[in-house]
């Protein structure tokens, strides 16, 4: 990935909640449904708490904070957000 | 008035030009057929169900009448409409009253998106519903025939129907339908039950459909608040086995299970949140009934 920095996409476009430890997410722009687990989960509560999005380095540190999660989960849940389209390069 | 209530001539003559109308909980469908198999049917399985009078609303009108031509006489079928709607192909005139239920149900399925509507049997127990969501073929429906003889009230076998604005889930107590062994085994665990005829050779096998109990019927128009929802799976030689599952997975197996979650949108979203926020979850697998029926007076003993 080569984007610096990430957030949430555009609030209007989602809905979430948080069930216990897991997050779903509701995409009104293709009506998908998302079930985010684990890393992913926590991934998802930091960035919507974060204002102006958050590098790969520092979601790494949060993930290792909340569970011993390394760099190489924080770039591979960032992939997987981004291809989910729940997440975006921040516009520097 | 009840189902019941109609001699044998007047039901026919109610139900040629369509003047039948019957209750099954928020729903009311005007049934039209000359076809006297489905009259018997409706007499054995709708027997306890309201008669509404005939200037009522329906929600749907339902025909089921014998297509023109040779098929009319000769290996008669019938066919299923609701309105200027036909969505199946004819099937054989023995096959009526099963293609009476299928028809309701795609009527269901398809129209009724003031609720949300899931694939899944309901039944009730000291005020709480427990949500059966699953595929055909899991055992669902054998399941639910089997509770609403232990103690259960049916409130559905097939459509749950749960209102976006308060989570409450809405009977239907229509009849159960039970495939292949699923039916002796039925008749042999339940013998007070009420069956509808045999029907061979159908696209699911044989079927026959269970009355709903009287006491499902009479308390058709009572909500309940979901309480647990459990992903039954029968599985041949298989131990009791009933596994906590997370909400979020739970609500997963929702969606998949929600006719009209496309439809409702964000708002079929935040309806089954909440459906699982106020539930236990969980997965269950089962071969024998009657573990069954032990482990669900357990889960219902330990959360009332």
């Amino acid at each position: 990935m080569d984007a610096s920095r990430w957030r949430p996409v555009s609030r209007a476009s989602f809905s979430h909640h948080r069930l216990d430890d897991e997050v779903v997410v509701f995409d009104d722009r293709s009506a998908d449904t998302h079930l985010l687990t684990g890393a992913a989960a926590r991934v998802w509560c930091v960035l919507l708490a974060a204002d102006g999005g958050m590098s790969e380095e520092q979601l790494a540190a949060a993930l290792s904070h909340g569970g011993a999660e390394d760099n190489e989960s924080a770039a591979e849940v960032i992939r997987l957000l981004a291809e989910s389209a729940l997440i975006e390069a921040a516009q520097p | 008035m009840i189902v019941r209530d109609l001699p044998t001539r007047v039901l026919r003559e109610r139900l040629a030009p369509g003047a039948l109308r019957i209750r099954t909980g928020p729903i009311v469908c005007a049934i039209a057929t000359n076809e006297a198999r489905v009259a018997e049917g409706l007499q054995v399985l709708y027997g306890n169900h309201p008669v509404e009078p005939l200037e009522a609303f329906a929600d749907y009108h339902v025909r089921l009448s014998r297509p023109a031509g040779l098929r009319r006489w000769i290996r008669p079928q019938v066919k299923f409409s609701m309105a200027a709607v036909t969505p199946f192909l004819p099937l054989p005139a023995a096959h009526a009253m099963a293609m009476l239920e299928w028809g309701m149900n795609w009527c269901v399925s398809n129209t009724y998106h003031c609720f949300l509507v899931l694939h899944a049997a309901a039944l009730e127990r000291h005020g709480r519903v427990v949500i059966l969501p699953a595929p055909p073929g899991s055992g669902k429906s054998t399941l639910a025939a089997a509770l609403a003889n232990r103690g259960w009230r049916l409130m559905s076998d097939e459509l749950t129907l749960i209102d976006p604005a308060t989570l409450a889930v809405h009977a239907l107590a229509r009849p159960i339908s039970l495939k292949n062994a699923s039916i002796d085994l039925m008749k042999g665990f339940a013998p007070e039950a009420v069956f509808g005829s045999v029907v061979r050779d159908t696209t699911k096998g044989t079927v026959a459909h269970m009355a709903a109990p009287p006491a499902s019927v009479a308390r058709m128009n009572e909500t309940a608040l979901p309480g647990w929802v459990v992903m039954p799976r029968y599985e041949r030689g298989a131990a009791s086995t009933l596994t906590p599952l997370s909400r979020g997975r739970a609500m997963m197996h929702l969606v998949e299970n929600a006719f009209n979650y496309a439809i409702q949108g964000r708002a079929g979203f935040d309806t089954l949140a909440g459906v699982v926020r106020g539930a236990h979850c969980y997965e269950y697998v089962y071969s024998n009934i009657d573990d069954a029926m032990r482990t669900f007076d357990r889960l219902a003993a330990e959360h009332s």
